[in-house]
């Protein structure tokens, strides 16, 4: 039941709602203006508070670096060590240690057999000089080279008597 | 009915009480509830009709001043406020009778039927016309008082008032200072509105068929409702009982204690302000 009555103009009405916004714009514009007010005083400050802050730390930095310049010195021939040692072990990827081989292959000669020479290039193409006191030893040294594990294909290429009980050779090889 | 129903009755009603176009009117109503008419029930509504432009003119001054009134009301819906928010204290629970607000240029008067509206109607008498009566009778007045001089009819009414009620030298009906005013002046406003009075009670209780209302009380308020001598002259007048309804009462204690004199001026005011209270 309506019980109350209220004359106020339905454009009045209308208008007060409007005046909300209103005034809410006019909060929002007196809040944008502090604050635009406030950044300007206070951001330079600020700005010097943070440069003198990063100015410190500097300060503290280099007093550290002082202080541990040793450890640095240090820290700084490690580290080239460190990168030779990288650069050694790098280089010796990259070659075949054939001394190993060599020793093996001489002692294959048993004696009756001497190697003059051994050349091994970057294809692995193994190059045998040498002289046996006869050809039956020189034979016996190739087969027993050809049963080493890491040649293959041994096979002489030359051989040719120098004197009485002295024959030189020479043979091919693969190393696998 | 339903209240959409009731406001489409409503508008319907109005259209036949406009003289202008329905829409130079601001229209609103109050359910009094549901009554017995020739063996029927039927809804008893007060309709309310304002012009659109003196609505405008009153919310002018409050909106070039920066504010924005919520409410328009007119006078009597205030009174009826304030007579609940006194019951029963101060005022007769279910009060049945007349509250007479008397204005600047008119007067309000409600009766109420069981605390409830019952019938208003704006009485053309208000204080000014007594102000008006005293200064166009007030023969030396303004002469022998140089301190506060009577300049004209015009001079701030409230100022006048206060000097009257400071030196409570108004008695109406009654011997005056020094014979100063013509007491037969003011006599006659006062008479012509207990003539109003009367008039409109006897068309509330005769036109209206209210004759089983019995009104033997009178609330008075208003701005000059505390003059001496107002509540005794309207007893006798209409022959009922008269007294003051003092909003401000409120804040005095059983004994009277505390009590605030002249707040019957704040009537409608403090009705105002009460609307949205529970009673």
């Amino acid at each position: 039941m309506k019980s109350e009555i209220n004359l106020i103009t339905p454009e009045f009405k209308e208008a007060s709602q409007i005046s909300w916004p209103r005034t809410v714009g006019m909060i929002a514009a007196v809040v944008l203006i502090v604050s635009i007010v406030g950044v300007a005083i206070f951001l330079p400050s600020r700005i010097y508070s943070v440069e003198s802050d990063v100015e410190t730390l500097e300060e503290r930095i280099e007093d550290k670096q002082k202080a541990y310049r040793e450890y640095y010195e240090i820290k700084d021939k490690i580290e080239v060590i460190e990168h030779r040692y990288n650069v050694g072990q790098q280089l010796k990827a990259l070659q075949t240690p054939f001394s190993d081989y060599l020793g093996t292959m001489k002692g294959v000669s048993n004696g009756e057999v001497t190697i003059l020479h051994i050349d091994i290039d970057e294809d692995k193409e193994v190059e045998i000089e040498g002289r046996g006191t006869s050809l039956q030893n020189i034979a016996l040294y190739l087969r027993d080279m050809d049963d080493l594990e890491f040649l293959s294909l041994v096979y002489h290429s030359y051989m040719e008597m120098e004197e009485e009980d002295a024959f030189e050779f020479e043979a091919t090889a693969r190393m696998d | 009915m339903s209240q959409k129903e009731i406001e489409g009755a409503i508008r319907f009603e109005a259209e036949k009480f406009a003289a202008a176009p329905l829409e130079s009117y601001i229209v609103d109503y109050v359910s009094l509830g549901q009554k017995e008419v020739e063996g029927q029930k039927a809804n008893e509504v007060v309709l309310v009709m304002v012009n659109r432009r003196m609505v405008e003119d009153y919310l002018k001054p409050f909106t070039y001043a920066g504010y924005r009134p919520q409410v328009v009301e007119i006078a009597p819906f205030p009174l009826e406020r304030l007579v609940k928010q006194m019951s029963p204290h101060y005022v007769e629970q279910n009060f049945t009778g007349v509250i007479l607000n008397i204005g600047a240029e008119n007067s309000t008067l409600l009766v109420l039927e069981n605390g409830r509206y019952g019938f208003s109607r704006n009485l053309n008498v208000g204080s000014r016309h007594f102000w008006k009566a005293l200064t166009d009778s007030r023969g030396g007045f303004g002469e022998e008082d140089e301190e506060e001089p009577w300049e004209s009819e015009y001079t701030p009414f409230f100022a006048d008032m206060k000097t009257f009620f400071e030196k409570k030298e108004f008695q109406l009906g009654m011997e005056y200072r020094d014979g100063v005013f013509d007491p037969e002046a003011v006599q006659e406003v006062a008479l012509d509105l207990s003539f109003q009075l009367r008039r409109s009670l006897d068309y509330y209780l005769y036109k209206m068929q209210r004759e089983d209302v019995d009104l033997q009380k009178v609330y008075l308020c208003g701005e000059i409702a505390g003059i001496k001598g107002m509540e005794d002259f309207l007893a006798e007048e209409l022959s009922m009982e008269v007294k003051l309804l003092n909003p401000l009462y409120l804040f005095a204690d059983q004994q009277g204690e505390g009590k605030i004199e002249n707040g019957e001026i704040l009537a409608v005011a403090t009705g105002l302000a009460y609307r949205g209270w529970k009673a």
